[in-house]
């Protein structure tokens, strides 16, 4: 046990409730390394990591065969982070395999909706999203590529905040798409998310991709007047084909923001429509090249070889046997719109798609001096498990969030409750979107929405 | 965009490409799962795309802006690190089958 109150409590809570979500993959023992309360912004509070985020504690799977017993040498940057802001890591938090996923369903574990455990958590942070909405943790780590932390935030009824592509240093990350990857938290409530980020924000020198910019306070905005507050309201998102649920929860969102004295402007973003296409061909085609490296040489399992058997049978073994079945689809799509013959046709068509989106949103924030935009996070609330077997069906359900990893964007999903979208049970996200490192005013507007 | 089927050699030759292994029950779910992705990302040939840049990263900023690290040797993984990941190693080295004229497990 722990001698910090949190820490303890948390812990507690994960023995009684974990048996029935499987969110956890691993407790840190905390009785051997308990150094007190240090000083800072999250000084006791009791973090999980997500599995494909380094720890040289435990192991980092990544929820895969290829990487189970896989122990890392080195933290990554925002555990380090983390760790001086005081925040105590107390375990690492089940996913998707690879990241790749919408359900917690694919590799070696699933884990189960926090309220209603024969529905998906969502995915490919469920498990630190079910731990954060089943009230586990107050604050757990995510990675999002193409809506991995806000889908899953949505579905167990916490806040899950996208910061922009830059924002974080992604060093200590398992790779996924390098040019959508972002790590941020999930959380109990936007003023946690946000100091979450003061803690991991930040340039790099082992991130090259991290951007070099002076630090900010994140929460400075959360108790300030929001009536200057100009929010587009993306009319073309709230479609017949979302669960009635989603849209009156958007529709709904628009009006609470009126009411608080904020601008709402009705716009039309018909590029989004194209943006599942433009984005499965290139975080196909990322990942393919990124999980290359998997070749059963220099890490993980490798097959117990029978004699005569070439380093080109290690490489397909390990490979086969290594990775799930999504994760090997993946890369087969990923390598054939990379493949000669194929690569304009597709991957250089879907850049090209990419740079349309962002011209869009960049002409909208402009045009009506937005500060963000509010759509749906999810087409639906939770869904069953083993209910959407359909690859593509289930790509589909990541409509509304990879616009924001296309075009680099923060993003956040914000829990709506009402006693009209209450019906069922089930939580209901609304997601706000904003102008590149635009944090600060997006956390504000997300404020209002938990307000009641 | 070819309109053409997904043929079962594509997926053959593709899965070659990934080094990965079909049974060949499984090369005909691929083609048939893959085809309808492919099928579906068709959509973007609606995109009037003439004159777009290509765009491979969300930062276009200069590199200027960004933190590269000063060319300076440091510290990297150590052999006790690198015999904790890798499957195999002999000595420092990793150990791979034998690469020189096919066949032969281990070298």
């Amino acid at each position: 046990m722990s001698t910090l109150p949190q820490v303890e409590q948390s812990l507690a809570a994960i023995a009684e409730l974990d048996g029935d979500i499987h969110a956890i993959t691993q407790v840190f023992d905390q009785s051997s390394a308990d150094p007190g309360a240090l000083p800072g912004e999250l000084s006791g509070v009791p973090v999980l990591v997500k599995d494909n985020i380094a720890t040289t504690r435990g192991t980092t799977s990544c929820n895969s065969g290829m990487l189970e017993n896989y122990e890392s040498p080195f933290d990554a940057t925002v555990v380090e982070r983390l760790r001086e802001a005081g925040a105590v890591v107390i375990g690492k938090a089940n996913m998707d395999e690879f990241a790749m996923g919408s359900s917690t369903e694919h590799g070696l574990r699933t884990t189960n909706h926090p309220t209603h455990h024969h529905c998906v958590p969502g995915g490919s942070s469920g498990g630190s999203a079910a731990a954060v909405g089943a009230g586990m943790v107050p604050l757990a780590l995510g990675s999002d590529t193409g809506g991995s932390i806000r889908q899953p935030a949505a579905f167990c009824g916490c806040v899950g905040l996208k910061p922009t592509y830059g924002r974080v240093s992604r060093f200590g990350l398992v790779a996924f798409a390098s040019s959508l990857d972002q790590i941020g938290p999930l959380a109990s409530s936007v003023e946690i998310a946000s100091q979450c980020l003061n803690a991991i924000a930040g340039p790099d020198s082992k991130d090259m991709t991290s951007v070099r910019r002076d630090p900010e306070n994140f929460a400075r905005y959360l108790s300030e007047d929001t009536s200057s507050l100009r929010v587009g309201l993306v009319t073309s998102c709230l479609t017949d084909d979302n669960d009635e649920r989603i849209n009156l929860a958007v529709r709904n969102a628009a009006k609470r923001f009126e009411r608080m004295g904020a601008t709402i402007v009705e716009i039309e973003l018909p590029s989004l429509h194209y943006a599942i296409s433009s984005y499965y061909i290139i975080a196909a085609a990322e990942a393919s090249s990124n999980l290359a490296r998997f070749d059963g040489v220099r890490y993980g399992t490798r097959p117990s070889l029978e004699g005569g058997e070439s380093l080109e049978d290690l490489y397909e073994r390990a490979r086969t046997e290594g990775f799930g079945e999504e994760v090997r689809r993946r890369i087969m799509l990923g390598t054939y719109v990379l493949s000669a013959g194929y690569y304009d046709a597709y991957y250089t068509k879907a850049l090209r798609a990419r740079r349309k989106i962002r011209n869009e949103f960049d002409g909208a924030f402009c045009a009506h001096e937005l500060h963000t935009m509010l759509l749906p996070t999810t087409p639906t609330p939770a869904f069953e498990r083993g209910s959407i077997q359909d690859p593509l069906n289930m790509y589909l359900q990541d409509i509304y969030t990879v616009p924001a990893n296309l075009a680099g964007l923060p993003a956040i999903s914000v829990p709506w409750i009402d006693k009209e979208t209450e019906r069922g049970g089930l939580p209901v996200g609304v997601q706000l979107m904003s102008p590149m490192f635009a944090e600060a005013r997006m956390l504000q507007a997300a404020s209002v929405l938990e307000k009641d | 965009m070819s309109h053409d089927e997904l043929a079962l050699d594509d997926v053959k030759r593709v899965a070659r490409l990934a080094r990965l292994r079909l049974t060949d029950e499984q090369a005909r779910r691929y083609r048939v799962e893959l085809g309808a992705v492919l099928k579906h990302v068709e959509e973007l040939d609606q995109m009037d795309l003439d004159g777009v840049e290509p765009m491979h990263s969300p930062i276009d900023a200069p590199v200027s802006m960004q933190e590269l690290a000063d060319d300076q040797p440091r510290p990297s993984l150590t052999g006790n690190d690198l015999e904790r990941i890798a499957p195999e190693m002999d000595g420092p080295y990793l150990r791979v089958p034998k690469v020189i004229s096919g066949g032969g497990a281990s070298a």
